[in-house]
């Protein structure tokens, strides 16, 4: 189990996240929703102790997240990665593998194996020699959750792995996020996406640099927590999660 | 033909050539990283850093590439501090601390009225070049090479993705130290023969070079070295026949690489 407990993070001398409490349970999937500018990926950052924290702590089990950190598997937003680096998809997926491995010994055929299964998996096995800049977004997103995967991790923190997707690439991703799911791993995903996806979520976490709020999607989905969470916008998006809605609306 | 084989005869051309091969391997390999990290720039001002600590090693009589070691080292960890800081940007934390350096070195090198040959020192002189500096260059390459073989795997994780490796657990701030130690003491190895203003060339020309060719980073950090090593012959003999400072010679012999390397990858139509 993953316990967050009252995660205060400043950035650049300000407040970026205040007093924040998330449980996400073995085998649950936790979708954190909030506009730009919110905190998700801050608070992925904060959970990984990849910033300093005014108050809080992260457990995951019996003890702090960031002495487990070989157990985590962080697939950052598309934008945070230079795709012009010279790296092969292989050698992408392989570097899941290094904290694995160790400091001082190589990898091995093991190693190479783990990788293989996962690029395997997320069907980018045959683009395994290409440049990792030369595919596309979904594919690129898929080689990353590949690398997840070959990481053998037991919490997966996506930080919006569905944009700039396209749709098959979005159907594994989904296909692979419930294997994992009934793997028994602890999964949170942030996005921006609305509509029927959200009913796959086991809870949902509403963020607007403070907690607006926590659980299943039907409970904290209405136009309170909305309007709360992206202010006026939210108008639009309320009519998105209505099921009436989705029954008329394919597109949402 | 004998013109060709006249400078071997000579104990400081055989020196400066071999440790130009030595340093073409070195130089070459870890510009890659800054190359593919896009910090070029951060290989040039070291470079320019590097010049108080000269001085204050030459009116000490210590060995030079100590004072310079120490003080691109020092330099490098000031401007990393104040980008820490988030008050500045990294650009401008860079170019501030390194251009205070250089100053603080030219400063240092008039008060201190030290016997330094700013010219050789600044553009490169191959007379300059001996023995032991020939050993210390080996040495450098060998333990920079051997780290990196030993080391490849969280090298390509931290500078493919930096924020992915730190949450995996790798030590990101100790690899980016040992990145900023790994460019300090390729500059100071290479500074006798490329020259301080002119090493960056020798870092990030060849690296670039390779880049047009191949697109895999273990492929890039080989083809770079034989640009490095063939841009290091050929400027030294360019150096020895036209009596020319080796840095500019080694630079425009690796710009000559570049240019050409650009015309032959460019497909028609592509341009």
């Amino acid at each position: 189990m993953l316990e967050v407990q009252n995660l205060t993070a400043v950035y650049r001398d300000r407040i970026a996240l205040s007093d924040i409490s998330i449980t996400v349970r073995d085998g649950e999937l936790v979708g954190i929703l909030g506009p730009n500018g919110a905190g998700k990926s801050t608070l992925f950052k904060g959970i990984l102790g990849l910033i300093p924290l005014q108050t809080g702590q992260v457990r995951y089990g019996q003890q702090s997240l960031k002495c487990q950190r070989h157990c985590v598997a962080y697939v950052p937003q598309r934008a945070a990665i230079d795709w012009t680096y010279p790296i092969s998809v292989e050698q992408a997926v392989l570097t899941g593998r290094t904290v694995q491995r160790g400091w001082w010994r190589f990898l091995k055929r093991d190693d190479k194996a783990a990788a293989q299964a996962a690029m395997e998996r997320l069907g980018v096995w045959q683009w395994r020699r290409r440049p990792v800049g030369e595919l596309s977004g979904g594919q690129q997103q898929r080689v990353f959750l590949a690398r997840a995967i070959a990481q053998d991790a037991q919490v997966f923190l996506l930080d919006e792995p569905l944009t700039g997707v396209d749709r098959d690439s979005e159907v594994l991703l989904w296909d692979v996020v419930s294997e994992l799911r009934q793997a028994g791993k602890v999964l949170v995903v942030s996005g921006h996406e609305w509509g029927r996806s959200l009913d796959r979520y086991d809870q949902l976490v509403l963020l607007n640099r403070s907690l607006v709020a926590m659980g299943s999607p039907g409970v904290v989905l209405n136009p309170e927590n909305l309007e709360r969470t992206y202010g006026s916008a939210a108008d639009d998006r309320s009519h998105c999660t209505s099921r009436r809605f989705y029954a008329t609306n394919p597109c949402c | 033909m004998e013109w060709l084989w006249e400078p071997w005869g000579y104990e400081f051309f055989v020196n400066a050539l071999v440790t130009g091969w030595i340093i073409g391997v070195l130089c070459p390999v870890v510009g890659t990283f800054l190359v593919v990290l896009r910090l070029s720039l951060l290989g040039d001002a070291i470079a320019h850093a590097v010049i108080p600590g000269v001085a204050i090693a030459n009116s000490l009589g210590w060995d030079l590439t100590i004072g310079a070691f120490g003080a691109g080292m020092t330099s490098a960890c000031v401007a990393s501090w104040l980008e820490r800081q988030g008050r500045v940007r990294a650009d401008s934390a860079v170019a501030l601390s390194f251009a205070s350096f250089f100053s603080l070195g030219i400063i240092l090198i008039s008060l201190l009225k030290t016997r330094v040959d700013l010219e050789g020192l600044l553009f490169g002189d191959v007379l300059s070049v001996t023995y032991w500096d020939m050993g210390q260059a080996a040495i450098a390459t060998i333990l920079i090479l051997s780290l990196l073989t030993l080391h490849y795997k969280e090298i390509l994780f931290f500078t493919f993705d930096p924020v992915g490796a730190a949450a995996a657990g790798l030590p990101t701030e100790v690899l980016q130290y040992a990145l900023m130690a790994a460019v300090t003491l390729a500059v100071v190895t290479a500074m006798k023969i490329a020259g301080t203003i002119l090493v960056v060339a020798l870092l990030v020309g060849p690296a670039v070079t390779a880049s047009l060719w191949v697109q895999s980073l273990g492929r890039t950090l080989a083809l770079a070295s034989v640009f490095g090593v063939i841009g290091c012959t050929v400027g030294i003999h360019l150096s020895y026949y036209f009596d020319l400072p080796s840095g500019p010679a080694i630079s425009l012999t690796l710009f000559v690489q570049f240019f050409l390397s650009w015309i032959a990858t460019t497909r028609p139509g592509c341009a």
